[in-house]
Protein backbone atom coordinates (compact mmCIF):
# COMPACT_ATOMS: atom_id res chain seq x y z
CA UNK A 1 0.00 0.00 0.00
CA UNK A 2 1.36 3.41 -0.99
CA UNK A 3 1.98 5.81 1.86
CA UNK A 4 1.83 9.09 0.00
CA UNK A 5 2.94 11.02 3.11
CA UNK A 6 6.28 9.23 3.08
CA UNK A 7 9.09 11.33 1.61
CA UNK A 8 10.55 8.26 -0.06
CA UNK A 9 7.25 7.42 -1.76
CA UNK A 10 6.88 11.01 -2.91
CA UNK A 11 10.42 11.01 -4.29
CA UNK A 12 9.82 7.74 -6.14
CA UNK A 13 6.60 9.07 -7.73
CA UNK A 14 8.30 12.34 -8.62
CA UNK A 15 11.32 10.69 -10.23
CA UNK A 16 9.13 8.16 -12.07
CA UNK A 17 6.84 10.86 -13.48
CA UNK A 18 9.82 13.02 -14.45
CA UNK A 19 11.38 10.04 -16.24
CA UNK A 20 8.22 9.53 -18.30
CA UNK A 21 8.16 13.25 -19.11
CA UNK A 22 11.81 13.23 -20.25
CA UNK A 23 11.32 10.07 -22.31
CA UNK A 24 8.32 11.61 -24.09
CA UNK A 25 9.99 15.00 -24.52
CA UNK A 26 13.19 13.51 -25.96
CA UNK A 27 11.41 10.60 -27.73
CA UNK A 28 13.86 8.35 -25.92
CA UNK A 29 12.30 5.04 -24.95
CA UNK A 30 15.77 3.67 -24.22
CA UNK A 31 15.86 5.93 -21.15
CA UNK A 32 12.84 4.14 -19.67
CA UNK A 33 14.59 0.83 -20.35
CA UNK A 34 17.66 2.00 -18.44
CA UNK A 35 15.50 3.23 -15.54
CA UNK A 36 13.66 -0.10 -15.48
CA UNK A 37 16.91 -2.11 -15.54
CA UNK A 38 18.50 -0.05 -12.77
CA UNK A 39 15.41 -0.09 -10.54
CA UNK A 40 14.83 -3.81 -11.05
CA UNK A 41 18.44 -4.76 -10.37
CA UNK A 42 18.81 -2.48 -7.34
CA UNK A 43 15.47 -3.67 -5.95
CA UNK A 44 16.21 -7.36 -6.45
CA UNK A 45 19.72 -7.17 -5.03
CA UNK A 46 18.57 -5.35 -1.90
CA UNK A 47 15.59 -7.70 -1.52
CA UNK A 48 17.99 -10.63 -1.74
CA UNK A 49 20.22 -9.17 0.96
CA UNK A 50 17.24 -8.46 3.22
CA UNK A 51 16.01 -12.02 2.66
CA UNK A 52 19.39 -13.45 3.61
CA UNK A 53 19.51 -11.32 6.76
CA UNK A 54 15.90 -11.46 7.95
CA UNK A 55 14.29 -14.32 6.01
CA UNK A 56 11.53 -12.03 4.80
CA UNK A 57 10.78 -10.73 1.30
CA UNK A 58 10.76 -6.97 1.20
CA UNK A 59 11.27 -4.37 -1.50
CA UNK A 60 12.89 -1.32 0.05
CA UNK A 61 11.93 2.14 -1.17
CA UNK A 62 15.57 3.21 -0.82
CA UNK A 63 16.65 0.65 -3.40
CA UNK A 64 14.01 1.94 -5.85
CA UNK A 65 15.29 5.49 -5.36
CA UNK A 66 18.88 4.34 -5.85
CA UNK A 67 17.88 2.58 -9.07
CA UNK A 68 16.00 5.63 -10.31
CA UNK A 69 18.98 7.92 -9.68
CA UNK A 70 21.35 5.53 -11.45
CA UNK A 71 18.92 5.35 -14.36
CA UNK A 72 18.91 9.13 -14.72
CA UNK A 73 22.65 9.60 -14.49
CA UNK A 74 24.01 6.64 -16.48
CA UNK A 75 24.11 6.87 -20.25
CA UNK A 76 21.04 5.53 -22.07
CA UNK A 77 23.12 3.44 -24.43
CA UNK A 78 25.13 1.59 -21.81
CA UNK A 79 24.95 -2.22 -21.83
CA UNK A 80 22.44 -3.62 -19.34
CA UNK A 81 25.18 -5.54 -17.53
CA UNK A 82 27.00 -2.28 -16.75
CA UNK A 83 23.77 -0.84 -15.35
CA UNK A 84 23.34 -3.93 -13.17
CA UNK A 85 26.99 -3.60 -12.07
CA UNK A 86 26.48 0.03 -11.02
CA UNK A 87 23.28 -0.87 -9.16
CA UNK A 88 24.95 -3.82 -7.43
CA UNK A 89 27.87 -1.67 -6.25
CA UNK A 90 25.43 0.93 -4.99
CA UNK A 91 23.41 -1.52 -2.93
CA UNK A 92 26.42 -3.50 -1.68
CA UNK A 93 28.05 -0.28 -0.45
CA UNK A 94 25.10 0.17 1.93
CA UNK A 95 25.83 -3.13 3.64
CA UNK A 96 29.60 -3.42 3.36
CA UNK A 97 30.83 0.11 4.09
CA UNK A 98 29.30 1.20 7.35
CA UNK A 99 30.16 3.32 10.38
CA UNK A 100 28.20 3.10 13.61
CA UNK A 101 25.46 1.02 11.98
CA UNK A 102 24.88 3.49 9.14
CA UNK A 103 26.09 3.39 5.57
CA UNK A 104 28.59 6.10 4.71
CA UNK A 105 28.32 6.79 1.00
CA UNK A 106 25.48 7.99 -1.15
CA UNK A 107 24.67 4.57 -2.70
CA UNK A 108 23.89 5.78 -6.22
CA UNK A 109 26.92 8.08 -6.23
CA UNK A 110 29.16 5.25 -5.05
CA UNK A 111 27.90 2.79 -7.67
CA UNK A 112 28.10 5.32 -10.48
CA UNK A 113 31.55 6.62 -9.59
CA UNK A 114 33.19 3.22 -9.26
CA UNK A 115 31.49 2.06 -12.47
CA UNK A 116 33.00 4.97 -14.36
CA UNK A 117 36.43 4.15 -12.96
CA UNK A 118 36.42 0.35 -13.25
CA UNK A 119 34.31 -0.44 -16.29
CA UNK A 120 34.28 2.87 -18.15
CA UNK A 121 30.58 3.60 -17.76
CA UNK A 122 29.65 6.94 -19.30
CA UNK A 123 27.26 9.32 -17.61
CA UNK A 124 24.54 11.36 -19.22
CA UNK A 125 22.70 13.23 -16.40
CA UNK A 126 19.30 13.11 -18.03
CA UNK A 127 17.10 16.06 -17.23
CA UNK A 128 19.68 17.92 -15.19
CA UNK A 129 18.82 21.19 -16.94
CA UNK A 130 15.08 20.97 -16.32
CA UNK A 131 15.36 23.73 -13.76
CA UNK A 132 11.67 24.65 -13.99
CA UNK A 133 10.81 21.21 -12.57
CA UNK A 134 13.84 20.38 -10.45
CA UNK A 135 14.02 23.69 -8.55
CA UNK A 136 10.45 23.89 -7.24
CA UNK A 137 10.25 20.21 -6.35
CA UNK A 138 13.81 20.36 -5.07
CA UNK A 139 12.93 23.17 -2.68
CA UNK A 140 10.05 21.10 -1.39
CA UNK A 141 12.27 18.09 -0.70
CA UNK A 142 15.10 20.17 0.76
CA UNK A 143 12.66 21.88 3.11
CA UNK A 144 10.99 18.63 4.15
CA UNK A 145 14.24 16.77 4.85
CA UNK A 146 15.79 19.82 6.53
CA UNK A 147 18.84 20.24 4.34
CA UNK A 148 18.54 23.98 3.64
CA UNK A 149 21.82 24.78 5.39
CA UNK A 150 23.64 22.22 3.27
CA UNK A 151 22.25 23.70 0.09
CA UNK A 152 23.03 27.25 1.16
CA UNK A 153 26.61 26.27 1.97
CA UNK A 154 27.05 24.70 -1.45
CA UNK A 155 25.40 27.51 -3.38
CA UNK A 156 27.12 30.33 -1.50
CA UNK A 157 30.60 28.90 -1.99
CA UNK A 158 29.95 27.94 -5.63
CA UNK A 159 28.69 31.46 -6.20
CA UNK A 160 31.76 33.04 -4.62
CA UNK A 161 34.24 30.88 -6.52
CA UNK A 162 32.66 31.02 -9.93
CA UNK A 163 31.62 34.65 -9.75
CA UNK A 164 35.24 35.56 -9.03
CA UNK A 165 36.40 33.40 -11.91
CA UNK A 166 33.85 34.82 -14.31
CA UNK A 167 34.74 38.40 -13.41
CA UNK A 168 38.47 37.68 -13.80
CA UNK A 169 37.84 36.18 -17.25
CA UNK A 170 35.40 38.96 -18.27
CA UNK A 171 32.66 36.49 -19.16
CA UNK A 172 29.15 37.75 -19.64
CA UNK A 173 26.57 36.03 -17.51
CA UNK A 174 23.24 36.31 -19.42
CA UNK A 175 21.75 33.01 -20.45
CA UNK A 176 23.62 30.97 -17.91
CA UNK A 177 20.54 30.21 -15.82
CA UNK A 178 19.86 26.96 -17.67
CA UNK A 179 23.24 25.34 -17.16
CA UNK A 180 23.38 24.38 -13.52
CA UNK A 181 23.52 20.67 -12.64
CA UNK A 182 20.18 20.72 -10.84
CA UNK A 183 19.68 16.97 -10.67
CA UNK A 184 22.95 16.59 -8.77
CA UNK A 185 22.07 19.37 -6.35
CA UNK A 186 18.44 18.62 -5.64
CA UNK A 187 18.52 14.83 -5.73
CA UNK A 188 22.02 13.57 -4.92
CA UNK A 189 23.76 16.22 -2.82
CA UNK A 190 20.97 16.50 -0.26
CA UNK A 191 20.45 12.77 0.39
CA UNK A 192 19.57 12.75 4.10
CA UNK A 193 21.10 9.48 5.32
CA UNK A 194 24.65 10.30 4.23
CA UNK A 195 24.75 14.00 5.12
CA UNK A 196 24.96 15.77 8.48
CA UNK A 197 21.82 16.53 10.43
CA UNK A 198 22.78 19.74 12.19
CA UNK A 199 23.13 23.16 10.65
CA UNK A 200 26.86 23.91 11.01
CA UNK A 201 28.04 20.49 9.77
CA UNK A 202 25.53 20.77 6.92
CA UNK A 203 26.89 24.18 5.90
CA UNK A 204 30.43 22.85 5.95
CA UNK A 205 29.41 19.77 4.00
CA UNK A 206 27.88 21.88 1.22
CA UNK A 207 30.71 24.41 1.20
CA UNK A 208 33.50 21.83 1.13
CA UNK A 209 31.77 19.85 -1.61
CA UNK A 210 31.70 23.01 -3.71
CA UNK A 211 35.36 23.84 -2.98
CA UNK A 212 36.57 20.33 -3.77
CA UNK A 213 34.60 20.14 -7.01
CA UNK A 214 35.98 23.54 -8.04
CA UNK A 215 39.60 22.64 -7.28
CA UNK A 216 39.35 19.27 -9.05
CA UNK A 217 37.83 20.94 -12.10
CA UNK A 218 40.63 23.48 -12.23
CA UNK A 219 43.33 20.82 -12.11
CA UNK A 220 41.56 18.98 -14.95
CA UNK A 221 41.00 15.59 -13.41
CA UNK A 222 39.34 13.08 -15.70
CA UNK A 223 36.53 11.84 -13.51
CA UNK A 224 33.21 13.17 -12.31
CA UNK A 225 34.29 15.84 -9.84
CA UNK A 226 30.89 16.39 -8.32
CA UNK A 227 30.16 12.76 -7.50
CA UNK A 228 33.72 12.30 -6.23
CA UNK A 229 33.44 15.40 -4.03
CA UNK A 230 30.15 14.16 -2.68
CA UNK A 231 31.68 10.80 -1.76
CA UNK A 232 34.67 12.43 -0.07
CA UNK A 233 32.36 14.59 2.01
CA UNK A 234 30.12 11.59 2.76
CA UNK A 235 33.19 9.94 4.26
CA UNK A 236 33.87 13.01 6.37
CA UNK A 237 30.40 13.16 7.92
CA UNK A 238 31.50 11.47 11.18
CA UNK A 239 34.14 14.20 11.55
CA UNK A 240 31.75 16.99 10.62
CA UNK A 241 29.27 15.68 13.15
CA UNK A 242 31.85 16.38 15.86
CA UNK A 243 30.94 20.02 15.33
CA UNK A 244 27.40 19.22 16.32
CA UNK A 245 25.95 21.36 19.08
CA UNK A 246 24.13 18.37 20.48
CA UNK A 247 25.46 15.83 22.95
CA UNK A 248 28.68 14.28 21.74
CA UNK A 249 29.79 17.25 19.67
CA UNK A 250 32.68 19.62 20.31
CA UNK A 251 30.81 22.87 20.64
CA UNK B 1 11.70 31.08 6.89
CA UNK B 2 10.32 33.24 4.06
CA UNK B 3 13.47 35.39 4.16
CA UNK B 4 15.61 32.27 4.05
CA UNK B 5 13.76 30.92 1.01
CA UNK B 6 14.02 34.31 -0.72
CA UNK B 7 17.76 34.38 0.00
CA UNK B 8 17.97 30.91 -1.39
CA UNK B 9 16.22 31.86 -4.62
CA UNK B 10 18.51 34.87 -5.06
CA UNK B 11 21.58 32.70 -4.57
CA UNK B 12 20.32 30.22 -7.11
CA UNK B 13 19.53 32.82 -9.71
CA UNK B 14 22.95 34.38 -9.30
CA UNK B 15 24.92 31.19 -9.10
CA UNK B 16 23.40 29.43 -12.08
CA UNK B 17 26.62 29.67 -14.03
CA UNK B 18 28.50 27.30 -11.78
CA UNK B 19 28.66 23.82 -13.28
CA UNK B 20 27.47 22.72 -16.67
CA UNK B 21 28.12 19.09 -17.32
CA UNK B 22 26.42 17.47 -20.26
CA UNK B 23 26.08 19.83 -23.21
CA UNK B 24 22.64 21.41 -23.00
CA UNK B 25 22.04 21.35 -26.76
CA UNK B 26 23.65 20.55 -30.10
CA UNK B 27 22.58 22.53 -33.14
CA UNK B 28 23.44 20.49 -36.24
CA UNK B 29 23.37 21.59 -39.86
CA UNK B 30 24.50 19.72 -42.95
CA UNK B 31 25.17 21.42 -46.26
CA UNK B 32 24.49 18.91 -49.05
CA UNK B 33 26.41 21.05 -51.55
CA UNK B 34 29.66 21.37 -49.61
CA UNK B 35 29.09 18.07 -47.70
CA UNK B 36 30.04 19.90 -44.50
CA UNK B 37 28.42 19.03 -41.20
CA UNK B 38 28.51 21.81 -38.64
CA UNK B 39 27.61 21.32 -34.99
CA UNK B 40 27.36 24.03 -32.37
CA UNK B 41 27.60 22.29 -29.00
CA UNK B 42 26.10 24.44 -26.29
CA UNK B 43 28.10 23.98 -23.09
CA UNK B 44 28.18 26.88 -20.71
CA UNK B 45 31.22 26.80 -18.43
CA UNK B 46 33.13 29.15 -16.20
CA UNK B 47 36.59 28.13 -17.41
CA UNK B 48 36.78 26.64 -20.94
CA UNK B 49 40.41 25.60 -20.44
CA UNK B 50 39.55 23.37 -17.49
CA UNK B 51 35.98 22.35 -18.33
CA UNK B 52 35.25 21.73 -21.98
CA UNK B 53 33.88 19.44 -24.68
CA UNK B 54 36.53 16.74 -24.73
CA UNK B 55 35.28 14.51 -27.54
CA UNK B 56 32.90 14.60 -30.46
CA UNK B 57 31.80 11.43 -32.22
CA UNK B 58 30.05 11.51 -35.58
CA UNK B 59 28.13 8.57 -36.93
CA UNK B 60 26.41 8.04 -40.24
CA UNK B 61 23.40 5.70 -40.17
CA UNK B 62 24.63 4.28 -36.87
CA UNK B 63 28.20 3.66 -38.03
CA UNK B 64 31.00 5.70 -36.43
CA UNK B 65 32.81 7.79 -39.02
CA UNK B 66 34.69 10.42 -37.00
CA UNK B 67 36.14 10.58 -33.48
CA UNK B 68 37.49 13.99 -32.59
CA UNK B 69 39.33 14.63 -29.32
CA UNK B 70 39.54 18.21 -28.09
CA UNK B 71 41.66 19.70 -25.29
CA UNK B 72 39.84 22.96 -24.57
CA UNK B 73 36.72 24.79 -25.58
CA UNK B 74 36.35 27.69 -28.07
CA UNK B 75 34.71 29.94 -25.49
CA UNK B 76 32.68 29.71 -22.28
CA UNK B 77 29.37 29.26 -24.12
CA UNK B 78 29.84 26.67 -26.83
CA UNK B 79 32.12 24.56 -29.01
CA UNK B 80 31.73 24.66 -32.77
CA UNK B 81 32.98 21.81 -34.95
CA UNK B 82 32.79 21.18 -38.70
CA UNK B 83 33.51 18.00 -40.63
CA UNK B 84 33.51 16.93 -44.23
CA UNK B 85 31.14 13.97 -44.63
CA UNK B 86 31.42 13.14 -48.32
CA UNK B 87 29.33 9.97 -48.32
CA UNK B 88 26.16 11.34 -46.66
CA UNK B 89 23.16 11.37 -48.97
CA UNK B 90 19.51 12.36 -48.77
CA UNK B 91 17.63 10.39 -46.10
CA UNK B 92 20.75 9.40 -44.18
CA UNK B 93 20.91 9.96 -40.42
CA UNK B 94 23.87 11.92 -39.06
CA UNK B 95 24.41 11.69 -35.33
CA UNK B 96 26.60 13.96 -33.21
CA UNK B 97 27.64 12.82 -29.74
CA UNK B 98 29.47 15.36 -27.56
CA UNK B 99 31.22 14.54 -24.29
CA UNK B 100 31.92 16.90 -21.42
CA UNK B 101 35.45 16.66 -19.99
CA UNK B 102 34.07 16.30 -16.47
CA UNK B 103 30.94 14.23 -16.84
CA UNK B 104 28.01 13.76 -19.14
CA UNK B 105 27.29 13.67 -22.83
CA UNK B 106 24.55 14.57 -25.25
CA UNK B 107 23.54 13.00 -28.55
CA UNK B 108 21.53 14.67 -31.30
CA UNK B 109 20.82 13.63 -34.86
CA UNK B 110 19.54 15.06 -38.11
CA UNK B 111 18.18 13.56 -41.31
CA UNK B 112 20.03 14.69 -44.41
CA UNK B 113 17.67 16.70 -46.65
Amino acid sequence: MLNIKSMKTQLILYLACLAVFIALKDKNTGFIGVIFTAVLSAGLIESGIIFLKKKIFQISESSIITGLIIGYVISSNEAWLKIVFASALAILSKYLIRFRHRHIFNPAGFGLFLSTIFIGVSLEWKGTYLWYILIPFGFYFVYRIKRIALLLGYVFISLSLFLTQAVLNSYSLPGIFYYFSYFYIFIMLIEPKTTPVEILPQCLFGALTAVLAFVLTEIRVSFDVEIFSLLVLNASVPLLNLLSTKKGGLS
Amino acid sequence: MKKLILLFLIFFTLSSFAYAHPPSDIIITYDSQSKILKAVIVHNVSNPKAHYISKVDISLNGKDVIEHKISFQDNNLNQTVSYLIPDAKKGDILEVEAYCSISGKLTKEIKVE
